[in-house]
Order: C-alpha cells, then sequence, then structure tokens
C-alpha cells in the first residue's frame, strides 16, 4: 500500500482497450502506479501501443477515438471515464509526434497563449505566464516568428511551451524527437530534464525511439510490447532483460550492449553502464 | 562535345560554389572539391543548413552551380539532356509525398520511364521487377497515400531505380522511422550499392547507422567540407564534428573515451577487444 497522504498522479488497475473498428485489443491487462513528480521514459516497437496509452491517460481515448476500455484509468485519484476531456485536459498535457498537428497560430507570441484565451484567463495573467513559459523553454527569441517558418525543433519546443503553459500537473510527449536533427533532439531533451529540474511536482511520460538518451534522461523506463508491459524498472535494471529487449526488437545503448554481452561472458561484474562516463568508471573498477 | 561514360561514372566536383539566386542570396556551397568513385557508399552529414541537401540538388541537377563544375562519367550534369540525366543520377527526396505523380503504385513507379519514352510494355516489366525486389507487389492497384510512410519510401526508391541511375541519391530517409525501419532501408542502400555496383549518397543524421554501413563520411558545416574519411578517422575528430552540431556515435565515443586509438564502430567490435583486453590481463 503506498503512503494513503498522497494520491498517486495516475493510476491504471486491469485495463485493456480495444479500438471500436479493431477485433483485437490494442492494450491488454495493464496495472501501472504512477507517483506525483516521476520521469519514466516509455519503449517499445512500433505499433506496440505506446501512443494508444498516453491517449488514454490524455483522455483522448475513448473521449475522442471511441473504443472499449475495459479496467480504471485514475487521474489523481477520480476515474478518468467519469471526466469530460476539457477537465482531464486541465491536468494533463499532451505534446504530440508532429507539431503541426498542434500549431494553429500565424505567430509564436499567439500559439504560446491560445489554450489560455480558450479556457478564458484574464490577460494580465496569459501576459505573465507567457513571459514564465517562453523563458524556461528559451524561445523568447521566438515569439515574432512565423509558426510554419520555424526549423523542427522550434516548432516542437513551440509546442512544448504552448502545452506547458496550461500549467497541466502531468505532462505526456509522445515521440516528440523522431523527426529532429540531433541539435533539436538535444533542445528538446534539455528542455524536459530543465522542466523535471524545476517543477518537481510535474509527472512526465516521455515516448521516445532514442533509448540512449531515455536511459540517461529518465528515472524509470517501460517497455511496452504487443499491448502489455513486459518491463518496468529503473534504467539500470531495464536492461539486465536482454532476451525480453531483443524479442521486442529494441535496441540497448550501446555502452549498455557491451558491457551486457561482457557480463554474458562473465567478464563484467556489477551493474550495467547507461553512458560512457559510467562505462569507463565501472570497467576500471573490475 | 563531352562524352558520357557510364561505365565509369565517377563524380566530380571541382572548385564548386553556389549562390541562392535573390531575394535570398545565402551561399549556401562556399566552395568545394571533392571525387566520389562508381560503386562507393558514402554518408554526408551535418547540421541542418550546412547544405546538405543543396549539394544534393546540385549533384542531381536540380540546381545549377553558381561557379566550378559537377561531372559524372566525364559530362557536366548542367549540360546533360533532361532525358538523359536521370539515367545518370537519381534523387530521392526526404519527404516521399513530394515525388507522387500517378493514382496507383505500379503507374507510378512506370511515371519516369514513361517520360523517358520507354515502351509502355518494357516499362511495365521493370517496375514489376522493382516492386518484386522491393516487395511492393501486392500494393500494386493502390494509391501511394495509402501507404504507411516506410512502403511509401520504397514507393519512390522504385520510382527513381527503374530507370537505371549510377549515382541514387537518399535525402533523410531515416528521419521520422523508427530503429528498425530505419536499418532495414539502410541494409536496402547497401544491397543496391553491392549488387547494382550503384553508387550511393546518403544524408543522415543517424550517426549509428553511419558507423555501421558506410565506409566513407562527407561532414558539411557552414556550406564548407569540415571533413571527408572513414568512420573511424571522421569520428576521431569529436572537436570539429561539434562545429556542426554532430556527435560520434556512443560505441565511438567509448573509444575516444578509453584511448584507444582504433576506434570501434560496432558493438561487437568493442566487445572483443574489451574481452581480450581482460584475458590479457588475468594471465598477468
Amino acid at each position: 500500500m503506498s503512503d494513503l497522504n498522497e494520491v498517486l498522479a495516475i493510476k491504471i488497475e486491469n485495463m485493456s482497450f480495444a479500438f471500436s473498428s479493431a477485433s483485437e485489443p490494442t492494450l491488454k491487462n495493464i496495472n501501472l502506479e504512477v507517483k506525483k513528480g516521476e520521469l519514466i521514459g516509455l519503449v517499445g516497437p512500433t505499433g506496440s501501443g505506446k501512443t494508444t496509452l498516453l491517449n488514454i491517460i490524455a483522455g483522448v481515448s475513448p473521449h475522442y477515438y471511441p473504443g472499449n476500455l475495459q479496467g480504471k484509468v485514475s487521474i489523481f485519484g477520480k476515474s478518468s471515464l467519469e471526466m469530460s476531456m476539457a477537465q482531464i485536459s486541465i491536468e494533463v498535457g499532451l505534446v504530440m509526434q508532429d507539431p503541426d498537428s498542434q500549431l494553429f497560430n500565424l505567430f509564436v507570441r499567439d500559439e504560446v497563449i491560445w489554450g489560455l484565451e480558450n479556457l478564458g484567463v484574464p490577460r494580465e495573467k496569459i501576459a505573465e505566464s507567457r513571459t514564465a513559459a517562453t523563458k524556461k523553454f528559451r524561445i523568447n527569441h521566438l515569439l515574432d516568428r512565423i509558426t510554419y517558418d520555424l526549423s523542427g525543433g522550434e516548432k516542437q519546443l513551440t509546442a512544448i511551451t504552448s502545452t506547458f503553459v496550461m500549467n497541466p500537473k502531468i505532462l505526456l510527449f509522445d515521440n516528440p524527437t523522431s523527426a529532429l536533427d540531433p541539435l533539436g533532439t538535444q533542445m528538446v531533451f534539455e528542455s524536459i530534464q530543465q522542466l523535471h529540474r524545476d517543477d518537481p511536482d510535474v509527472t512526465i511520460i516521455l515516448n521516445d525511439d532514442k533509448v540512449q538518451d531515455l536511459a540517461v534522461y529518465t528515472e524509470r523506463m517501460w517497455l511496452i510490447d504487443g499491448g502489455e508491459i513486459k518491463i518496468d524498472a529503473k534504467p539500470e535494471d531495464f536492461f539486465t532483460n536482454g532476451k525480453i529487449l531483443a524479442n521486442a526488437r529494441i535496441n540497448m545503448p550501446m555502452v549498455t550492449q557491451v558491457a551486457y554481452e561482457l557480463s554474458q561472458r562473465g567478464l563484467w561484474k556489477g551493474k550495467l553502464p547507461l553512458s560512457v562516463e559510467q562505462f569507463k568508471h565501472n570497467f576500471s573498477a573490475t | 562535345m563531352e562524352a558520357l561514360n557510364l561505365q565509369d561514372a565517377e563524380l566530380i566536383v571541382r572548385n564548386m560554389r553556389f549562390v541562392y539566386p535573390p531575394p535570398k542570396k545565402l551561399e549556401a556551397i562556399k566552395r568545394v572539391d571533392f571525387t566520389i568513385r562508381h560503386g562507393e557508399m558514402v554518408a554526408l552529414i551535418g547540421h541542418n543548413g550546412s547544405g546538405k541537401t543543396t549539394l544534393s540538388k546540385l549533384i542531381s541537377g536540380y540546381l545549377k552551380p553558381t561557379e566550378g563544375t559537377i561531372k559524372i562519367g566525364g559530362m557536366e550534369v548542367a549540360k546533360m539532356h533532361p532525358r538523359v540525366r536521370p539515367t545518370v543520377v537519381g534523387y530521392v527526396f526526404q519527404n516521399p509525398d513530394q515525388q507522387v505523380f500517378k493514382d496507383s503504385v505500379l503507374e507510378d513507379i512506370m511515371f519516369g520511364l514513361l517520360n523517358l519514352h520507354t515502351p509502355p510494355e518494357a516499362a511495365e516489366k521493370k517496375a514489376r521487377e522493382y516492386m518484386e525486389r522491393l516487395e511492393l507487389t501486392k500494393y500494386a492497384d493502390l494509391h501511394p497515400f495509402r501507404l504507411g510512410k516506410g512502403d511509401r519510401q520504397r514507393v519512390a526508391f522504385a520510382g527513381i531505380l527503374v530507370m537505371d541511375p549510377k549515382i541514387l541519391i537518399v535525402d533523410e530517409p531515416t528521419t521520422g522511422q523508427d530503429p528498425e525501419k530505419a536499418r532495414e532501408i539502410m541494409r536496402l542502400l547497401q544491397q543496391l550499392n553491392r549488387e547494382n555496383g550503384i553508387t550511393v549518397i546518403v544524408v543522415t543524421h543517424s550517426m549509428d547507422l553511419v558507423a555501421e554501413f558506410t565506409k566513407r563520411i562527407i561532414v558539411m558545416g557552414g556550406g564548407e567540407i569540415l571533413l571527408d574519411g572513414t568512420p573511424k578517422e571522421v569520428f576521431s575528430q569529436p572537436e570539429i564534428l561539434a562545429k556542426t552540431y554532430v556527435q560520434p556515435p556512443q560505441i565511438a565515443r567509448l573509444g575516444l573515451e578509453m584511448q584507444w586509438k582504433d576506434l570501434p564502430m560496432t558493438v561487437d567490435e568493442a566487445v572483443e577487444r574489451l574481452t581480450a583486453e581482460v584475458q590479457k590481463e588475468s594471465v598477468r
């Protein structure tokens, strides 16, 4: 039993989900507990149900994409099925893979506050929130730019800022770096890390293919394969499941894989490294 | 008159500079010189805006050099007849949707050949041959837009390959693909390079794939070539790479950190080397 005084940010109990048009469930028997302030990395092969899981936490499914949801999903103790899409969206923000699908305005300065305007927040408050959010994600210099003229990384940061400004307690990122170059990717990961440091109460789930970065930036990782959670562990324990990861065709970070192979030959003892620095440190120790 | 030699379609870029016309007037390529031999597989890397795509479009004849020359098989690309050029050099766009022209996969793949005045029967035969090879046969009658992104990209590949280009330039085929799909695409390029002898130039941001699949890397930064060499040579220069926001793959960084002279390019190389080291240590 977890601490009774602390309500879980997300609690999922025996949850299965099947889209109305599908014969097979996309997600099967999911049980997860997420505490306030956790930063979780989500990996899995294409079509494994990652996006569907995030959509369910955000209420997009089944509220918007209909389907049959069994079991229970609670957001801060409230059943998400009993909440309206609007109520959920105050608690949960979702940043989608393609920033173009969530940029609606001509100028960045309008885009950033679009959600707040729709909620009818007073003008002074809006201006204040915009200043704080654009400073946090370092996009002040973009305010007068036209949204469709931005680079991929700049668009994604604008989408993240527009989501963050709504002050959600849970932030979900669905493949935010897949279309970005290395510089854009680094911008996004660093912003998420900064956010986690500055606002330790915000719960973050990050679905991304870049396992190497998740291993370093996150504190807990989930592997989802065939609609089921196959691994739920801290990064350093996550990668000890070599066979399960190989079945899901998920590559470990390269240095982790080297250590894993060495451990199979009895040449590596102790924890698996997640970065080059950790590798060197642990290797010279053995 | 220059003669076009397709048996030895060497690419020679000499003293070439490119400035985008007004109002942009951007000097995208400052002055580059390089040669790519027929049958090489080369990666072109660098940050966004470094000139990779501009250079690709120049080589494939979509843009003309402001100064200097680009020759393939002894002939200037800019002077090739529009019906000859696609049989010499083919360019696959980053976004496959930019090269969808017809309502069915089969017709789309035949489109280029028909424009080259190939008889329809021969064009269809050729198209079906590549559809088989790229596992597209089952989609023959579907509209290309009904396929997933990976399949649409293979349709774009097929539409270029039916024209038998000697040089294939592929712009960021792995961006937006999951890691397994990205490797499949690289395997396909490697196969085309080895079995058909096509020169492959691939523009990419994925350093892991570059290390694993290519033998030569050209690094662009600010419109210039910063480095040109084997993956081992290029990835041993992290400071120069940082100028164009490129980081060596993690496996090479491990080698750098361990101060190895010969950088590993794959996990297996590193495992073998470390195993040997540990065993030597335990004998002592």
